[in-house]
């Protein structure tokens, strides 16, 4: 094994692997950077083309793809609040707050920092982790992760600690509108009204794109000036930028755990980098000391955020190398390029074509270090973006956001539910509705419904696989441990009042 | 007899004449018949994402028809409803061929069956089948059972299965029915996850189309093929033994294959689909056409109107055979 990871760094000298690479990087941090496209789209794309390449160059072009596009979604997130990629999204809670302070320099340095460190963690778990792959596959069944999804949603709870009910009230929202649509579980429609369009459920893309992007859009238009509320505020340049890059490192448990969770969810074919942007978020808010802080432009928000959407990158693939079990639509892709080049994937990849296995990873991590450099290089350039007025920046925003909504799915009426989101996601801005809970409730609540079912039928119907399994044992102590440490903070905070004496 | 023979060569001259209005007549009448087909580009219909088997066929072959038809045919992906959306767009278009859809049947059959929305496919305008996939069943290599008797002994199988209402269902129902094997459904397993189920232990068996990652997971190591719904051996996993093999020809033949079969709207004129199942018949036997095809892990059958008019009619059969099992079940649950 070791032979060949020597062999393919020796190779990465040779130009044609450096296009490659060059290549795989570009198309990530492009269509990452568009709303709504992404590495599936890009890696679609360009499939066709590599028909007939030598099968290293090509992978490394797909490594490329795949390690870069959550990196450049981050930047449209923190600059415009408008997140490139679905796992992006948490990155607009604290970056775009801090864009509007004139941080945004600072928060892209951040950012970029901790997608690189999040995807380096990954790369050496799963490098470490491959020969123990089955352990990790089987170690994961629906009762645990659906504990997983439980100690998330009661996180939720404590992400909008400033107004619990309220928060709790937009997460309940985002649970019900995670049930519209045929399920084909029950093989039933639930609240579809009769309409083809609601078919399949509320799309999450459309969603959060109107409630993030476009939202913000109504509201930074009516207010006008420039996205920086100060337009004399000093950027800084690329100091600042170098001052966010350094700054990672005093956030180092928020990077480890975002690390850590991402590589794990990664890891779960189904679970996808929104879940685990979400959770490390949620979680970061839960353990830190200054829990107010997050979403006012906390720099530990971004690292949380950011952290986590690349370490999946390093997770996703272990399934995928080791038993050709794709995890998420880049990894389906990839299969399709296994086949094309007439790579068989699972246990013969690593015994036979190791070469294929290190060109991924050290694809990966060369192209995660070449968009980290693109970055940390263009950032003070790009955030001058927030001093420009936004007269001119929302029309820009704004047609960038429709067509990535219309890219998706060539669907007209996903756009006309970005505008409703928009005009739902302000509104409920303006009365203090927090839209964090209510977009982690879409997106966890649906897992939630589907990895019950799937318990109980595997059981026959008995409740006891929820509380024998060992992973579920230690998920369930933590939520307990969770709720009991929240109610003791409580209680400390505001004791009860002393009875009065007689 | 002068008389007559003048007015025979009259005659003659007036059947002539009559002869020769008669060929124009005719003449105009085949002009005025011969259809004005395609005007436009003709749209193809595919209920499902980009990037996926339909889709991959969908796009092979609409190309080479474009070379046909003379006009552009133009893939529209139409998602929804398990491709249901593209099934009722191309049932309520206009009868003039320019729109086609491929569906997969017979889960849009069952489908239907579960949840009416007024479509009846006997009444489509069936232009011939694009791809035929074999299903299979399979599990875990490390599961010691190999034949429906090993099965029947135990006491609930589990099937991972994606939903309540999809093909596999109801050949999973049909299946366990045929053979005497007591089971249940563990849902929620889309493609990628199926094997991930498998391994892990939710279930024990999973049945689908034998081709793309499937294919591939099925020839490597760690799982194995119990049999294919087939009557004949499945040349990329030749060790598998056929339902025939095992003594339950009634789940032979294709009548449980996914099949890709491309309709009009109901009422297209006959010579207008001639004209589509032409082209769609030519396409079909390109050598590119079918290697593009066969990479996409998919099998190429083709099928003139009326035989893919009677496929559906026999799938229309099955279905409602089983329906009432299958919907049992799904009550059950």
């Amino acid at each position: 094994m070791f032979e060949a990871f020597l062999d393919g760094l020796a190779g990465m000298g040779n130009p044609a692997v450096i296009g490659a690479i060059v290549l795989g990087t570009v198309l990530g941090v492009l269509f990452g950077v568009i709303p709504g496209l992404g590495s599936v789209i890009a890696m679609t794309l360009i499939l066709p083309f590599t028909f007939g390449w030598d099968p290293i160059i090509a992978m490394y072009v797909f490594a490329g793809i795949i390690g870069t596009a959550s990196t450049g979604g981050g930047v449209p997130a923190i600059l415009l609040n408008t997140p490139g990629t679905i796992a992006n999204v948490c990155t607009t809670f604290d970056g775009f707050p801090m864009t509007r302070r004139g941080e945004g320099g600072r928060a892209i340095g951040l950012a970029a920092t901790a997608s690189a460190l999040g995807t380096l963690f990954s790369i050496v778990v799963l490098a470490a982790l491959l020969p123990l792959a089955e352990i990790m596959l089987r170690a994961f069944t629906p009762p645990d992760f659906f504990w997983l999804i439980i100690l998330g949603l009661i996180a939720v709870t404590f992400a909008s600690r400033q107004n619990m009910v309220k928060g709790l009230a937009a997460g309940g929202v985002g649970i019900l509108i995670a049930l519209i649509g045929f399920s084909p579980v029950f093989g039933v429609r639930r609240y579809t009204l009769g309409s083809e369009y609601l078919w399949d459920g509320i799309e999450i893309v459309p969603l959060v794109i109107g409630f993030f992007a476009l939202s913000e859009l109504i509201v930074y238009t009516s207010r006008g000036g420039s996205i920086a509320r100060d337009a004399n505020v000093n950027l800084g340049g690329f100091r600042q930028i170098m001052r966010g890059a350094v700054e990672v490192f005093q956030y180092k448990a928020i990077l480890l755990r975002g690390s850590v969770i991402g590589t794990v969810i990664g890891a779960i074919p189904g679970a996808g980098g929104a879940v685990a942007n979400f959770l490390s978020y949620s979680t970061a808010k839960q353990a830190s000391k200054t829990p107010e802080l997050f979403g006012t432009g906390y720099p530990g928000g971004v690292v949380a955020s950011e952290s986590s959407n690349d370490a999946k990158d390093g997770g996703i693939l272990l399934p995928t190398l080791t038993f050709g079990i794709p995890g998420n639509g880049e990894m389906v892709i990839l299969m399709g390029a296994f086949v094309l080049h007439g790579i068989q994937p699972g246990r013969d990849l690593l015994v036979n074509r190791l070469d294929i296995v290190w060109a991924i990873i050290l694809g990966v991590i060369a192209a995660q270090v070449l968009t980290t450099i693109i970055i940390l290089g263009g950032g003070a350039w790009l955030a001058r973006i927030s001093l420009v007025p936004v007269k001119y920046i929302a029309p820009f925003v704004a047609i960038l956001s429709f067509i990535g909504v219309y890219a998706v799915r060539s669907n007209i009426w996903d756009v006309a539910l970005a505008v409703f989101a928009a005009i739902v996601g302000f509104s409920m801005r303006r009365a203090g509705f927090p839209l964090i809970t209510l977009v982690i409730g879409f997106v966890l609540g649906q897992l939630a419904e589907e990895k019950f079912t799937q318990s109980l039928q595997i059981s026959g119907g008995g409740y006891s696989i929820f509380f024998t399994r060992p992973v579920s044992i230690i998920l369930l102590l933590g939520i307990v441990f969770m709720l009991g440490w929240s109610m003791y903070k409580a209680a400390k905070k505001n004791p009860a009042p002393q009875r009065a004496e007689p | 007899m002068a008389r007559i023979g003048r007015i025979g060569r009259l005659g003659r001259l007036m059947l002539l004449a009559g002869a020769l209005a008669a060929i124009a007549a005719f003449g105009a009448a085949c002009g005025d018949d011969e259809p004005d087909f395609p005007t436009r580009d003709v749209e193809w219909f595919v209920g499902f994402a980009a990037g996926g088997g339909f889709d991959t066929a969908s796009r092979i072959i609409a190309d080479k028809m474009s070379d046909d038809l003379g006009v552009n045919v133009v893939v529209r992906n139409i998602e929804g409803g398990g491709g249901r959306r593209a099934v009722q767009e191309i049932a309520r278009s206009d009868p003039d061929g320019h729109a086609i859809s491929i569906m997969n049947m017979p889960n849009q059959i069952t489908a239907e069956r579960l949840d009416p929305e007024d479509v009846d496919f006997n009444e489509l305008s069936w232009v011939g089948r694009a791809v035929i996939q074999t299903y299979g069943l399979y599990t875990a290599s490390a599961n010691d059972f190999n034949t429906p008797e090993d099965l029947q002994g135990m006491p609930d199988v589990r099937f991972c299965l994606s939903g309540l209402a999809g093909h596999s269902f109801l050949v999973a129902s049909v299946t366990t029915e045929v053979m005497g094997i007591a089971w249940n459904p563990v849902t929620g397993y889309r493609g990628q996850e199926t094997q991930a189920g498998l391994l892990r232990g939710d279930c024990e068996l999973a049945l689908g189309p034998i081709a793309g990652t499937t294919l591939t997971a099925v020839q490597g190591p760690d799982f194995k093929v119990l049999w294919m719904y087939s009557s004949e051996r499945f040349g990329p996993v030749p060790d598998a033994p056929t339902v025939d093999e095992l003594g339950f020809p009634e789940l032979g033949g294709s009548k449980f294959a996914n099949n890709g079969l491309v309709a009009a709207a109901p009422g297209t004129p006959d010579d207008i689909l001639q004209i589509l199942a032409d082209a769609f018949d030519s396409a079909l036997q390109d050598a590119d056409v079918i290697a593009g095809i066969n990479n996409a892990g998919m099998g190429v059958e083709r099928l003139t109107p009326d035989e893919t008019a009677v496929v559906v009619e026999g799938m229309d059969g099955i279905v409602s055979e089983y329906i009432d099992t299958v919907r049992q079940k799904s009550q059950a649950q």
